[in-house]
């Protein structure tokens, strides 16, 4: 089967690029270094700046199934490992007394057999034997709690889980594990360290522009050039919540959408809705320096 | 009891030593308890071989819990000798009368210790922190101990076997009924676990707080240690975060730490341009769960009022509960006058004093009541003050 990992940083960086993925260097090396040496990958980042869009560009660019678990507060080892179809089991039991007498041996070991087991994502990213290996995405770790993290290291640490009733299952290909986190609680230490660290922040002009003009099929270059200018000024400003990238994606797709060739102060104010998503700061922003805003984007925009 | 009893059959009774050694480990669970059970120990033995006088005297030189955050700021003045045991002399009912036959002596001993201290202490508690000798700084610090700290309590999301509960657990109840070939005879219930809230502190160490900075960073510091984690934030023109620093269990040493990773202590005020840093950088990392925020300050502020507000408001909606402790408010006839305070009032859920061992004692109470209902909000509307 075909692992295909790249043997070096540029041939990730080669692949994340055909995977319309754009990606700094420093990144590309932390992900060259998960795929080599095994380790899962942890990326940190504010909201929307492209982590879970990592593990599916890995997942389409090597071939792999993307498995995803999100996480929330009370996660825990049946929604994320497996579970019995017990309603499923209680009928086949019945059945099978209605039936004739039925041999108990032969029945327990039908009952707690593959069919009635529900593999959740954790043990379908571990359990290879029907498919591809697989990418194993597990999002917003941050909002699962303590319990479900120590849990979590005890089944990444082996690479295989255990049923009781039905044996051990091991993956031939060691899935690729991609943690993310917004950062909205601390993740433990004992956890990060058995992974390679990456924060993720905000792209500079010249990256986003090249995400949005892959994102937003149709904007003109220039567009989306000043577009990226201007988010760039909104980010240096004290908000509460920075733009990210998605937003920025958004955005564009509005211009687009409007039809609007040029970015001006109208343009500006009647999106920014796309852009600024708390009231204080829409507020903050339409303090009538929007003209300026657009200026100084433009400027920006030609000095790149 | 019984394990008490039946580890002295097998110990035997011959050798003292063994005794306590099998007492120990039998009626002592924590190592907090250690020390107060020594002495209680020693202290029957002694009552018991030299007669009743020594009864009554009250119990000297009680050593510090092992576990507690060593207080090595160190008595100043001597003082009073008969002062020194007021701290730890009340000792853990738990240990203290759990012995196989505590004679009447070790008790009257405990209540002479008791009522010889209790009119000492009942004036520490209501005297104000800036009023205070250096010996009473010592003892009302050495009175603020962990144990009495606690928090109240959110439900998680999380699913625990719990019999009496709302929830069905299809999955135990399924299950058990397996092994019956089906036939459910037993219902399982879930209830939510709850956790501990989380407490995050910001302390006002600017010039006008100098009186009462050095004491509230020991109380934060005790505090801490009490309830395992807490965010800890100092401000004065700037925030800084100071929850590493706590982490020592020396007093002393944690906070000379702070002191030097703070470059504007007992300077000027901005609590505006502070919040707006915490409500931008930290707030979404430490306020994630329903936490409760304590602002320990006088509201003097040389910032932007309107940002202040502004920044409060913001506060108060990430917060579970906003407490804010205020020195001033303990003092006859303060009313919150300045603009400051004024302006943050209406976004405080609870305004509390904090100049005295009492409202540190009350703010414990309350602390530990805050539970999962929401406090009752007014919109912009100032809660009243609790003057004493």
């Amino acid at each position: 089967m075909n692992p295909k990992i790249p043997a070096s940083v540029d041939d990730v960086e080669a692949l994340l690029r055909r995977g319309e993925y754009v990606a700094d260097r420093p990144l590309a090396v932390t992900i060259f270094l998960a795929l080599s040496l095994s380790k899962p990958l942890f990326l940190e980042g504010e909201a929307g700046v492209g982590k879970t869009e990592v593990a599916k560009v890995l997942a389409r660019m090597l071939d792999r199934r993307l498995i995803r678990l999100q996480c929330y507060e009370g996660l825990d080892a049946n929604h994320a490992l497996y579970e019995w179809n017990y309603a499923k089991q209680i009928l086949h039991i019945r059945l099978a007394e209605s039936a004739s007498v039925a041999e108990r041996a032969a029945l327990e070991q039908e009952i707690f057999g593959p069919a009635f087991l529900v593999k959740r994502p954790l043990l379908q990213a571990i359990d290879d034997s029907g498919g591809p290996p697989a990418v194993l995405l597990i999002d917003e770790i941050d909002r699962a709690d303590e319990e479900f993290e120590a849990f979590l290291l005890e089944v990444l640490s082996d690479n295989q889980v255990t049923v009781p009733e039905l044996g051990t299952f091991k993956a031939t290909v060691p899935p690729i594990v991609v943690l993310t986190s917004n950062r909205t609680r601390e993740v433990h230490d004992a956890l990060k360290r058995r992974c390679l660290y990456q924060w993720i922040d905000y792209p500079d002009i010249e990256r986003e522009s090249a995400i949005v003009a892959s994102k937003v099929p149709g904007i003109e270059a220039r567009l989306a050039r000043l577009a990226c200018a201007f988010v760039a000024g909104l980010r240096a400003e004290p908000l509460y919540k920075h733009p990210g990238v998605a937003e920025t994606i958004d955005w564009a797709a509005a211009l687009v959408a409007l039809g609007a060739q040029e970015i001006d102060e109208r343009v500006a104010v009647e999106t920014i809705g796309c852009l600024l998503k708390y009231q204080e700061d829409v507020k903050k922003v339409a303090d009538g320096a929007m003209g300026m805003r657009v200026a100084r984007a433009r400027q920006a925009a030609i000095g790149t | 009891m019984v394990l008490l009893a039946s580890a002295l059959e097998c110990v035997g009774l011959e050798r003292r030593d063994d005794v306590k050694a099998a007492a120990r480990s039998t009626l002592v669970r924590t190592k907090d308890e250690l020390d107060r059970f020594d002495i209680a120990f020693d202290a029957f033995w002694r009552a018991r071989v030299s007669g009743a006088d020594d009864a009554t005297a009250p119990i000297h030189g009680v050593p510090r819990d092992r576990d507690d955050p060593v207080d090595r700021e160190g008595p100043s003045e001597s003082g009073d000798p008969t002062q020194a045991p007021t701290a730890g002399a009340p000792l853990d009912p738990r240990t203290a009368d759990g012995g196989a036959a505590r004679p009447a002596s070790l008790n009257a001993a405990k209540d002479a210790d008791r009522s010889f201290t209790f009119s000492a202490d009942e004036g520490l508690y209501a005297k104000d922190f800036a009023e205070m000798t250096s010996a009473e700084l010592d003892a009302a610090r050495r009175l603020a101990q962990p144990g009495v700290w606690d928090l109240g309590r959110r439900r998680t999301r999380r699913m625990v076997a719990r019999a009496g509960a709302d929830a069905f657990d299809a999955r135990r109840t399924l299950r058990s009924s397996l092994r019956r070939g089906g036939e459910v005879v037993e219902l399982y219930r879930l209830g939510r676990k709850t956790k501990r809230r989380d407490l995050v502190l910001l302390c006002d160490i600017s010039g006008s707080m100098d009186r009462y900075s050095r004491l509230l960073l020991h109380f934060v510091h005790t505090v801490r240690h009490a309830l395992g984690s807490v965010e800890a934030f100092v401000f004065g023109t700037r925030l800084t975060r100071v929850t590493h620093q706590l982490h020592h269990r020396d007093t002393r040493l944690a906070l000379d730490e702070i002191a030097s990773s703070v470059a504007d202590w007992a300077g000027g005020t901005r609590i505006g341009d502070s919040l707006f840093h915490f409500n931008r950088t930290w707030a979404r990392r430490v306020l994630g769960r329903g936490a409760i925020v304590i602002i320990i300050s006088d509201g003097w502020d040389r910032g932007d009022v309107r940002l202040l507000a502004k920044e409060m408001r913001r506060l108060q909606r990430s917060a579970y509960r906003l407490i804010w402790l205020n020195p001033l408010l303990g003092s006859a006839g303060y009313r919150p006058q300045t603009i400051g305070m004024r302006a943050a009032l209406p976004y405080v859920d609870d305004f509390l004093p904090a100049n005295n061992l009492r409202s540190l004692v009350e703010l414990a109470e309350l602390l530990q009541t805050v539970d999962h209902r929401r406090p009752l909000r007014r919109q912009g509307v100032p809660p009243v003050a609790l003057a004493r």
